[in-house]
């Protein structure tokens, strides 16, 4: 049975992780994702001071001392990053903490003089579970501004990302925009940091930007991969905590979408990291089986005895070589004719050295060892016809001819 | 006519240009050169107004150049972005037609079109889908040099585009320059090999820290102003002299355009 309190969850949950992973976006692509960490905590001492001297009724002097701190911050950061020699991670870091302290000092300062806080205890892990139709509509409101801000200066936002120097000399307020996009990012996470803690909030805004990077070629592309891993991920986790109430649904939130990228990260065909290491893998197999294929080609006494290895077993059962009887392997009719071609791109390839780049002889055979892995068909075709179809190599040893 | 007068400018409170006083009529094809560390660079950037000079003033069209913005556009140094940036090579052609009024997602047709012809014109249609990353470095002068075409500005500023390229590329892109300048544009371009100087401009700049010369090729480009430039780096000189193999004394002769 699904109750109003978990749609009131799973709503505010899908709109936060929306809201953040969109205006993420151009602090992400900007390599400004630190910026964005260092708001959400940032702005806490600014939170707790509207409630400090607004009470109850803080509303929007929430947003605005919000804002207020949180560019302040920025400000603070950009300051020691230029006037000293403090690098501006290190800047970031600092004013980070800084900034935090301050407000867990103001909070705690609050909470002993009995003073009542009115939700913001909430401000480091979050409420999901508790979560009120009035900040549902706040988060709906911010994630509507937000889609129509990113549909109006979608290009604005790619073009000062990808060259801001460029975007400037052609007219883009560079003040005024980078303003803009941080005290919205304030502002957002004001909203954000009430409901989903500081922490998740971070995570939010930068991940699935990320995410959309690892996968995408393009602008359009990242965007919707950064705001459906987002959604799915505020999907799953409200349902999960509707049958685990235990469990923080901002947190179960964040690692949905770690769970959602991770495998991507590794498997995904072409970009994944296990993929591109089983590739390489694959790779050096064929390196290794078409020497071992060029070794039994070239014994001269077949029945010689020898010790089986993972190579040998594999080109058996791809019918290449064939056991003639105890520790005695051979090539089968089609083996010969592989390792033939294995050895006329080595030769072609080393008459190429020697008559077109002036290779002394001596000195063809290395690379050749590596090229015989390397030419294709066409290459070795091409190469073949240039060179007029040489019927030996420099060593004087004979180029076979290619059978098809 | 660009107007650059008692410009003193640099970085931090040591000057890289000291006292520079020149005027060139344009539209002109005009050539920045010197010895390294000699101020080419940031006479671009101030010119560009990215460096703000400690004194002097700089004017194009009669006008300080903070006004006339919109009439330059500028080929960056290609190191100067992050070329894993998620964007295909006809999207950053496209940002050449960048103004502060392109509201919406998508560009317009005729900007689309704009972009499309100029990214024929360094010859890299058949690129225009492919990412960024996958490009070669004479490729990404290439598409740099569209982006900035695509503005149809009137002065079109370069810092060495031609360093670090593939000799394929740097033909091309010379003569998209050329094609340019002949349109009734002007072209300026910081340039470091002297032997190219000497055909490549019309107008030089020549400078070391203070200004040796400035004007036409054929006034500037004479053995005693590179010889006041280069002083010691006799090398280059003879080098020079030696590959164009001729007298010394009327090396501005043969230049004549």
């Amino acid at each position: 049975m699904i109750s109003a309190q978990i749609l009131l969850i799973m709503g505010g949950c899908m709109l936060a992780a929306f809201l953040l992973a969109l205006s993420g976006i151009p602090t992400y692509l900007r390599r400004e994702s630190l910026t964005g960490d260092a708001l959400s905590h940032a702005i806490f001492p600014g939170v707790v001071l509207a409630v400090w001297i607004s009470g109850a009724n803080a509303g929007w002097t929430i947003y605005v001392f919000g804002i207020l701190v949180g560019i302040i911050a920025l400000f603070l950061i950009q300051t020691i990053h230029q006037k000293t020699i403090i690098p501006k991670d290190g800047a970031t870091g600092i004013v980070l903490i800084v900034f935090f302290s301050v407000g867990l000092l103001l909070m705690g300062r609050l909470q002993r003089s009995g003073f009542p806080l009115w939700g913001i205890q909430h401000v480091l892990l979050g409420k999901a579970a508790t979560i009120l139709p009035n900040d549902l509509a706040v988060l709906g409101i911010l994630a509507l501004l937000a889609s129509l801000l990113f549909f109006t200066f979608q290009k604005w936002i790619w073009a000062e990302a990808f060259d801001a120097k460029f975007a400037y000399h052609s007219g883009l307020p560079k003040l005024g925009y980078a303003l803009f996009l941080n005290g919205w990012t304030a502002m957002v996470l004001t909203a954000s940091i009430q409901i989903l803690g500081a922490v998740l909030s971070a995570a939010l805004l930068l991940t699935p930007a990320a995410l959309g990077h690892f996968l995408s070629p393009n602008p359009r592309n990242l965007m919707l991969t950064a705001v459906s891993s987002a959604i799915l991920s505020a999907l799953f986790a409200g349902a999960i905590s509707a049958f685990l109430p235990a469990m923080s649904t901002g947190a179960l939130l964040v690692i949905m979408l770690f769970i959602i990228s991770f495998p991507l990260f590794l498997f995904h065909p072409q970009k994944g990291v296990a993929m591109k290491w089983l590739a390489r893998k694959k790779e050096a197999r064929r390196w290794t089986d078409e020497n071992t294929l060029k070794f039994l080609n070239s014994r001269t006494e077949s029945n010689e005895k020898m010790e089986v290895s993972p190579s040998v077993l594999r080109l058996i059962k791809q019918g290449f070589v064939a056991q003639k009887g105890a520790g005695v392997y051979a090539l089968t009719p089609l083996g010969n004719q592989k390792a033939e071609r294995i050895i006329r791109k080595h030769r072609l390839w080393e008459t190429f050295l020697h008559q077109r780049l002036l290779v002394p002889e001596g000195r063809v055979h290395d690379n050749a060892e590596l090229m015989e892995h390397l030419l294709d068909d066409e290459a070795e075709d091409q190469l073949a016809k240039e060179l007029n179809n040489p019927s030996s190599d420099p060593h004087s040893s004979p180029i076979p001819p290619k059978k098809s | 006519m660009i107007e650059v007068k008692n410009l003193n400018a640099g970085y931090g409170k040591r000057p890289a240009l000291w006292n520079i006083d020149f005027s060139i009529q344009l539209p002109a094809f005009i050539g920045i050169i010197g010895p390294n560390g000699s101020g080419k660079s940031t006479l671009l950037k101030t010119i560009l107004g990215e460096l703000l000079p400690f004194t002097g003033s700089i004017s194009v069209f009669g006008e300080p150049i903070n006004q006339v913005k919109e009439r330059l556009a500028y080929v960056p140094q290609i190191n100067s972005v992050d070329w894993n940036f998620p964007i295909r090579v006809m999207d950053v052609v496209r940002m050449g037609r960048f103004r502060p009024n392109s509201f919406g997602p998508f560009y317009t047709k005729s900007d689309r079109e704009k972009a499309a012809f100029y990214l024929n014109a360094v010859g890299m249609t058949e690129f225009a889908k492919r990412q960024i990353g996958e490009l070669s470095g004479g490729q990404r002068q290439r598409v740099f040099l569209a982006r900035a075409l695509a503005r149809e500005a009137d002065i079109l500023l370069l810092d060495e585009p031609l360093a670090g390229v593939d000799a394929g590329s740097g033909e091309r892109i010379l003569s998209v320059l050329s094609e340019y300048h002949k349109l009734g544009r002007s072209i300026i371009m910081v340039h470091h090999d002297l032997l190219t100087a000497s055909t490549l401009f019309d107008h030089l700049v020549l400078l070391q820290t203070r200004l040796v010369a400035a004007g036409t090729t054929k006034q500037v480009f004479t053995l005693s102003n590179l010889q006041t430039a280069y002083g010691s780096d006799v090398s280059i000189l003879a080098d020079m002299i030696h590959k164009l193999g001729q007298n010394p004394g009327n090396l501005s002769d043969h230049h004549r355009l």
